[in-house]
């Protein structure tokens, strides 16, 4: 048997062994710390890359047959935010900034501008003059960073981070101040706190995706607060994973958040995949064969879009027409800022469109104030189908004008979206 | 004497003389050693396999050899495709594969079987190798055993990482040159050693024992050289105590010999401090505890009483090896052999002498009892056969009905995979843990789980939900939709409320697809 010593011949001097043994050792366990590290911030929480600005997805298409000037103008005059009053719904306040932007300004005194909703929605004390001082605050601090009060009454919020999208769809910086209680603040701390709060499988997420997505400054991958690395693919498979008509109003925010990713893919360049955008394409394709086939012969969807041979159930909802608004104006609004690929046929939008501006025109106060979160959809639906954004159409169609000659006429204006 | 009769008395003594050596003439104890390792055989084949965990690792082998790359996250989770994730445990998955592949469960019963029996005649043949008595040598062969059984899991690659903690150890435990003056480590050790480690690495998670191990020896050969000395310096110098340390980077950095480099450290140290795959630390007051509690106690009883040097090699062993088996379940393995290597030299001299030793005095009186000296031999050969019709393999060779499934294995959901299996479409499955990972390797058109025995690795909100969905609730059919589950399946026995709300929940979106007296299976409608 071969003897060990030919192996170990000769003994190092002391030293040098001492040395080389300490210098491998450190090798080994640099080595090792380096890939703790690494694992460690693999899976420590990080934010995705983020911008100042937020990207928008601006209207890309111009149909006078969807809805005439005429028709446009009678809508948005009836869709006005008429919410000037003591305890406006946050909901409403919410839906009707995100139809009308910061730079919507009113002659209407009933009316409130974008910019006065902003501050609603951001400043505190602001807040407190139209809900009083006995109601929390809209904005608070909570386990995870800053937050809107979400589901908690009319005072607060509709849906998770809903106030968050709509301050970043209607272009606010993420430096822009917000004021809560004696605290300044930045949207930067809204998003960051919504997204540490953010996990994949949360109820709703659609809201949170819009908000990243607007302010996202490339693809680059981030890690939620269960160790998940996200990236905006990822975010895509979640909001194509569940069926059709599942999730907020009937499926729809999923679709239109997908719409809205596959702009900002083009735009930023957000996701890491590009078979992602192929099967984004390929999902909106199919839920837009599913409208073809259940739109009804007067031109609206109901909760059955994805399948009209089921009855339309909405234990929420019982009266039809809300839930035709509903699912029609959604549809509308998500075709509006998707790709030509996924169009349907230009009657099946004429149809869709015309049905809705008949319903707005002859819809009375109460019904509108009733639907108004719905109808702001179908309201921002119908102007970017024309090619711009509410306000723009406001201001391009003379609306306050023809709403001065309408009360002079008639006496009082007969479109109210108030929420008292 | 009438040479006659001399000639044909010496011709009947030659003829009843023995063909066999004495070397195979066992003895009564040896009779009871053949015996523990026959039981011990019947005992590790009728333990069924666990549903859970080695059939998650046959399904990665299978993946492996299948796309010939490594998986990148949990296979058939998607839920934990976020998740970091390395398929440390490559090599033993491809070996269950392949095992699985020869003859599916009752291969891997058998293969396992084979695997701890093997360790056990290592820890008798190899571990204890020396004058020591049987009994005792037959203790730490039970307590071997005992290690085993108490975290059985099958085929698991912690079991096949007793292989490689036996390849490890033999050299170490045949020379044991650490005890010797001068005694560099075996040609031996410096071959099987990083290679053993290298096996290991790519087995399991263990392996950081190995590397942990030969540098408590060279720091105890390096304190037995201090001793002597009582210079540092010269210690250094030592040859011996140089050999033992270059073993110690050789094996350390035999350890990078892996896909991920040092990222397998990384992944061990991680599961020590938060256990991913259902081990912990021990549990004093455990059956594991136990076992670890007796060998400390013994050898704090060895160092006090014993005649016989005790070597620095030998101290740092059983502290390290204490240490790992302290920090988790999975080193327990790896502390019981160790200790059983660093104690049994420490008796000698406190029993009487071994009947080994005695049985090779042989006297007349013995010459003349011969032919009966070979009745144990014959009782062995007798059990062995016992063992080995009693055990499931001998149907393949003596006839008869082979193991049903349902024996080979913990209650697996035969008739819930047969319902898959008829009705194939793609699906998200829904099951509990304990029935997921069988339902995910028995089901041919390998379903999407919500979970698997890589459990640990969802996320949290997951995790929340599955255990909210196991109690079922108002809202289960609300979750499931979140996570676009496709197919629930339910234990009845298990989850017997729940059963009882699905059946009544059934609508035009859920509709009962199949139902048994055990389990039942529902199904979304999909649009």
């Amino acid at each position: 048997m071969p003897t060990p010593d030919s192996i170990t011949k000769r003994a190092m001097k002391p030293v040098w062994f001492i040395l080389v043994q300490v210098a491998l050792l450190a090798t080994v366990f640099a080595g090792v710390g380096w890939a703790l590290s690494q694992d460690r911030r693999q899976s420590a929480p990080r934010l995705p890359s983020l911008r100042n600005t937020a990207e928008l997805v601006s209207p890309q298409y111009d149909m006078p047959e969807l809805i005439t000037d005429d028709q446009l103008r009678t809508v948005l005059v009836r869709l006005r935010p008429r919410l000037r009053h003591q305890q406006p719904k946050i909901n409403h306040v919410d839906h009707a900034l995100r139809c009308w932007g910061a730079d919507a300004k009113f002659a209407d005194p009933e009316c409130l501008s974008g910019e006065e909703m902003r501050k609603m929605l951001t400043d505190m004390s602001v807040f407190h003059e139209y809900w009083g001082d006995a109601s929390r605050d809209l904005i608070t601090p909570g386990e995870m960073g800053w937050g809107v009060r979400t589901q908690q009454g009319a005072a607060t919020s509709s849906h998770v981070d809903h106030t968050l999208a709509t301050l970043a769809e209607i272009g606010t910086p993420l430096d822009y101040a917000i004021q809560s209680g004696e605290t300044s603040l930045t949207l930067r701390e809204l998003l960051v706190g919504a997204l540490q709060d953010f996990r994949l499988n949360q109820q709703e997420y659609e809201w949170t995706t819009i908000a990243a997505a607007t302010f996202a400054a490339d693809n680059s991958a981030w890690v939620s607060r269960e160790g998940e690395r996200i990236t905006f693919d990822q975010m895509a498979q979640r909001l194509m994973r569940q069926q059709a008509v599942q999730g907020v109003c009937y499926g729809n925010h999923r679709l239109f958040t997908l719409a809205a990713l596959l702009r900002l893919d083009e735009q930023v360049g957000i996701f890491q995949d590009n078979v992602t955008r192929d099967e984004i394409v390929a999902h909106l394709t199919d839920a837009t064969r599913r409208l073809i086939e259940s739109q009804n012969d007067a031109g609206y969807w109901d909760q059955n879009w994805y399948n009209a041979e089921r009855d339309p159930i909405d234990d929420g909802l019982a009266d039809p027409l809300s839930r035709r608004l509903l699912a029609t104006g959604h549809a509308l609004e998500w075709w509006a800022i998707s790709p030509a690929a996924v169009q349907p046929p230009r009657e099946t939008k004429i149809r869709a469109g015309q049905w809705l501006a008949t319903e707005v025109e002859k819809m009375s106060d109460d019904v509108i104030r009733d639907n108004y979160t719905f109808l702001s959809h179908v309201g921002r639906a119908l102007a970017l189908w024309r090619g711009a954004l509410p306000a723009q159409q406001w201001s391009r169609l003379e609306c306050d004008q023809a709403l001065k000659l309408a009360t002079t006429t008639s006496g009082e204006s007969n479109a109210s979206p108030s929420s008292e | 004497m009438d040479p006659a009769a001399e000639n044909s008395h010496e011709a009947e003594k030659h003829a009843a003389a023995p063909v066999l050596s004495d070397r195979y003439a066992l003895s009564a104890i040896d009779f009871v050693v053949v015996c523990t390792f026959v039981a011990a055989y019947l005992l590790f084949y009728y333990l069924p396999l666990p549903s859970v965990g080695v059939w998650r690792d046959v399904n990665v082998g299978r993946a492996i050899l299948a796309q010939a790359s490594l998986p990148s996250h949990p296979l058939q989770m998607p839920l934990a495709a976020g998740t970091p994730y390395r398929a440390t445990h490559w090599l033993a998955d491809v070996s269950l594969a392949l095992v699985d592949r020869i003859g599916g469960a009752e291969a891997i019963s058998l293969a396992a079987t084979l695997l701890a029996v093997g360790y056990l005649l290592f820890v008798y043949f190899l571990l204890c190798r020396g004058p020591y008595p049987s009994l005792l040598k037959l203790v730490a062969v039970v307590l071997s055993a005992a290690t085993l059984l108490f975290d059985w899991q099958g085929l698991s690659p912690a079991l096949a990482s007793a292989v490689r903690l036996a390849l490890f150890l033999a050299p170490l435990a045949i020379f044991t040159r650490w005890r010797s003056p001068n005694g560099a480590p075996s040609l031996w050790t410096w071959i099987v050693s990083p290679l053993a480690i290298i096996a290991w690495t790519n087995t399991h998670w263990t392996f950081i024992a190995g590397p942990l191990l030969i540098g408590a020896i060279a720091c105890g050969v390096a304190s037995d050289a201090f001793r002597q000395s009582g210079k540092l310096r010269e210690a250094c110098g030592n040859r011996t105590v140089q050999a033992w340390a270059w073993l110690m980077q050789l094996c350390l950095f035999a350890t990078l010999l892996n896909p991920w480099g040092f990222g397998v450290w990384s992944d061990a140290i991680a599961q020590i401090a938060v256990p991913l795959d259902g081990s912990a630390p021990l549990v004093l007051f455990s059956p594991l505890g136990l076992v670890v509690a007796l060998f400390v106690i013994a050898f704090a009883y060895l160092l006090r009483r014993s005649q016989v040097e005790v070597y620095g090699g030998d101290v740092l062993l059983f502290v390290v090896a204490a240490g790992l088996a302290a920090c988790n379940t999975h080193f327990v393995l790896t502390f019981v052999a160790i200790a059983t290597l660093v104690c049994l030299p420490l008796t000698a001299g406190m029993f009487s002498l071994s009947p080994i030793r005695t049985k090779l005095t042989t006297s007349d009186a013995d010459q003349e009892q011969r032919p009966l000296r070979f009745v144990f031999t014959l009782f062995s050969l007798l059990v062995i056969w016992i063992g080995f019709a009693l055990s499931p393999i001998s149907a393949s060779v003596l006839g008869g009905t082979p193991r049903p499934l349902v024996k080979a294995v913990d209650d697996p959901p035969v008739g819930v995979v047969q319902y898959f299996n008829e009705n194939p479409r793609p699906r998200f499955v829904f099951a509990p843990l304990v029935w997921s990972d069988w339902i995910g390797y028995a089901v041919s058109e390998s379903p999407d789980l919500f979970v698997s025995s890589d459990f640990e690795r969802l996320p949290q909100q997951a995790k929340f939900d599955y255990r909210r969905l196991l109690r079922g609730g108002a809202d289960w059919k609300r979750v499931l939709d979140r996570y676009a589950v496709d197919t629930l399946v339910i234990d009845k026995r298990t989850q017997a409320d729940f059963a009882t709300q699905a059946l009544g929940d059934v609508d035009e979106q859920w509709q009962l697809a199949w139902e048994s007296d055990r389990a039942l299976i529902l199904q979304r409608r999909i649009d």
